[in-house]
């Protein structure tokens, strides 16, 4: 691929976290693999939608992307208008650079403001400290941004107390892209909201991007919000990357059989009164995972070779990646 | 045993649910009416702050006074005869709090689940002497031999693995859909005719929700009770329920059959919910968002709730005076002055 086309390009992205047995020196015990050999790209301008269960590893991916957690291993580039950021191997200048340029909108607007910041503060606190504006200049910015996202220049001098949750998510959105950033990490953007406020924070979404050409990693656990947002979709099961597809090829021609289970429990309106086939399991153990593929024990076409060697993510169709070795074989049932 | 599916178990009538606060009253419930009926599921679905959970909360008498009070209206618990007539019928709006009466009805008559198993269950006890006290509160002069088994039943019924181990485990020693599947277990202990769930999968993965959405209906399909099920997620809603009612600040703006209410809303709250919310397999056109936000629970409304988000308001009235619920055809009730 032309790397042209490509703003961020991440190969085999690990995050273990050290378990330690008690006490103040405490030995570590073992690793849990948050994420563990994720490889994907995010194309210039596109929304990538990252869905999985609770301990799937997304949101630890958001933030090894955004630079909040320091990935155990892997290489993590990205590509801006001003040139190429290894992000293993950044100096200084370059990591300000890398901050300026990719942002993250967090999942709680009640604990991601600071509640003894006024809304001017917070959102133009990235200016100061990247040394973009201050003073009125920053004031005249923060005030552009603010009523970009659907807010209005007197709620400037507030504090976040006298905001809604949607109105706080919008303090959020302006926080981000006040510095005016390439890529946005939007971490579960939606899911604090009342369903009557989360259409208005999407369709914002979705015009700023078109507005600033944005291109987004959109982490959701609702496969809903994640197929109207996004363009390709990634699945993640126990850490690992399991499929990855067009949003369309993905919703309807499935090659993993987790997407297909994850498919088929999504709650549907025209599914009304009639009972749908229920598979057992629960979602993995990080402590105790299975040996060969993370998914095995769950999964209803598992062979003996599932249960003795982990799969490889391959690539079987145009910008389509799966993670099975029953890939070839089976004929998976999409939505 | 008569077995009656349209047999009514609670009627709640004009319920008014008040809070008073140092800001207000906040009337969180404000003249709901319906029926729940033995063997069918009424869904409710509304937003934060719209009163649903008050509404189950007040049949389960649980809502904690003072602030709260039940400020008018009647819940009418009826029991039958064998034949199928009506025994009797209790109103739990009038009865004492932590009364006898009160407690007779919790569990046996009406028992609920709630969103967070995690916190409605106690850290300190198993499993089994949480389901244990519950029986022996509610089912006089059952024995410890006979709690034991029945709760090793109720276990393997709702799907946990290894139950007789399992009943002496710790809550916060089983995954969330084992806990909430603990729970069903609780709730079921004393053979309810009426099960509210309030949330009961929202703090769940997608496909342990879909377990424990498939086991409710077969435990209702088994036990013919009635549910009441509570949810903000429309989808949920429309999986499980036979009819809906659709409320906003305190009151139910529509009411009607699952299918009728889908296909064919009416109030302009429940088209722009309908319109706003991203589905799996509909439009992906961009969706209608409701415009403004949910109104201060303190705010005096003058005329209808939604007057101020509404897109058909009509000035001079909408904002002047209330709009009643009415049946506008069979079945289906609206409160709009459109439909007048």
């Amino acid at each position: 691929m032309n790397s042209q086309d490509i703003i961020l390009d991440v190969k085999g992205l690990k995050k273990y976290f050290p378990l330690k047995s008690g006490g103040l020196f405490g030995k570590v015990q073992g690793y849990i693999k948050a994420v563990d050999d994720v490889t994907f790209y995010v194309k210039r301008g596109e929304t990538i939608g990252v869905v999985g269960e609770s301990g799937c590893g997304k949101t630890t991916l958001g933030r090894c992307i955004s630079l909040l957690y320091e990935p155990t291993a892997g290489d993590v580039k990205v590509y801006l208008d001003e040139g190429v950021l290894d992000v293993g191997n950044m100096n200084k200048e370059e990591t300000k650079k890398f901050r300026r340029n990719v942002q993250m909108i967090f999942q709680d607007p009640y604990a991601s403001l600071n509640p003894r910041m006024t809304v001017l503060n917070i959102v133009g606190e990235s200016l100061l400290v990247n040394d973009v504006a201050k003073g009125d200049e920053m004031e005249q910015m923060v005030g552009q941004i603010v009523q970009k996202v659907g807010l209005k220049v007197e709620h400037l001098r507030r504090y976040p107390h006298s905001f809604s949750g949607g109105q706080r998510q919008r303090i959020g959105i302006a926080r981000a892209l006040v510095i005016n950033p390439q890529l946005v990490v939007a971490d579960e953007p939606v899911s604090a909201l009342d369903v009557s406020i989360q259409a208005q924070i999407l369709n914002q979404l979705k015009d700023l991007q078109k507005d600033f050409g944005l291109s987004y990693m959109f982490v959701s656990h609702n496969m809903s919000v994640i197929r109207y947002m996004s363009d390709r979709i990634m699945v993640m099961y126990a850490g690992k990357l399991v499929e990855m597809a067009p949003r369309e090829v993905l919703l309807n021609h499935p090659r993993h059989p987790y997407t297909e289970l994850l498919l088929s429990a999504v709650p549907r309106v025209s599914r009304r009164g009639s009972f749908r086939l229920v598979t057992p399991g629960e979602p993995p153990d990080l402590l105790n995972l299975p040996q060969g593929c993370v998914f095995n024990p769950r999964c209803k076409y598992a062979k003996e070779v599932c249960k003795e060697v982990a799969p490889s993510l391959v690539q079987v169709g145009p910008d389509h990646f799966v993670r099975c070795h029953m890939a070839d074989e089976l004929t998976l049932t999409g939505i | 045993m008569a077995e009656n599916k349209n047999q009514l178990l609670v009627e709640v009538d004009d319920l008014k649910t008040y809070f008073h606060l140092h800001e207000g009253t906040v009337k969180a419930v404000d003249g709901v009416s319906f029926n729940l009926y033995k063997g069918k599921t009424l869904g409710v679905i509304g937003e934060s702050g719209c009163g649903k959970s008050v509404t189950s909360q007040s049949i389960m008498r649980l809502v904690q006074t003072p602030p709260g009070k039940i400020e008018g209206g009647h819940i009418w618990l009826y029991h039958y005869n064998e034949d199928g007539s009506v025994k009797d019928k209790v109103d739990i709006a009038a009865l004492k709090p932590e009364s006898k009466e009160l407690r007779a009805i919790r569990w046996r008559d009406v028992a609920m689940i709630f969103q967070e198993p995690m916190t409605s269950m106690s850290p300190v006890h198993t499993v089994y002497d949480q389901i244990n006290e519950a029986m022996m509160l509610h089912l006089p002069g059952i024995t410890k031999e006979e709690t034991r088994a029945r709760t090793i039943e109720l276990l393997r019924r709702v799907g946990i693995p290894q139950h007789e181990k399992m009943a002496d485990a710790y809550s916060y020693q089983l995954s969330g859909g084992m806990r909430q599947r603990a729970m069903i277990a609780m709730a079921l202990s004393c053979n309810p005719g009426l099960l509210i769930a309030d949330e009961p999968t929202t703090a769940l993965d997608v496909t342990v929700e879909s377990q424990i959405l498939e086991l409710i209906r077969e435990l209702q399909a088994e036990y013919n009770m009635g549910i009441m099920y509570i949810s903000h997620d429309l989808a949920v809603v429309a999986e499980m329920s036979d009819d809906i009612m659709v409320m906003y600040l305190g009151q139910a703006v529509e009411k009607a059959d699952t299918n009728e209410i889908f296909d064919n809303p009416l109030h302009p709250y429940t088209q722009a919910l309908w319109r706003s919310i991203p589905t799996i397999d509909g439009s992906l056109e961009r969706l209608d968002s409701i415009k403004g936000t949910i109104p201060s629970p303190y705010y005096k409304h003058s005329g209808c709730r939604f007057y101020g988000r509404c897109e058909k308001r009509i000035e001079g009235k909408c904002d002047e005076s209330f709009p009643e619920l009415l049946e506008v055809k069979p079945g289906h009730q609206v409160r709009c002055f459109l439909y007048e």
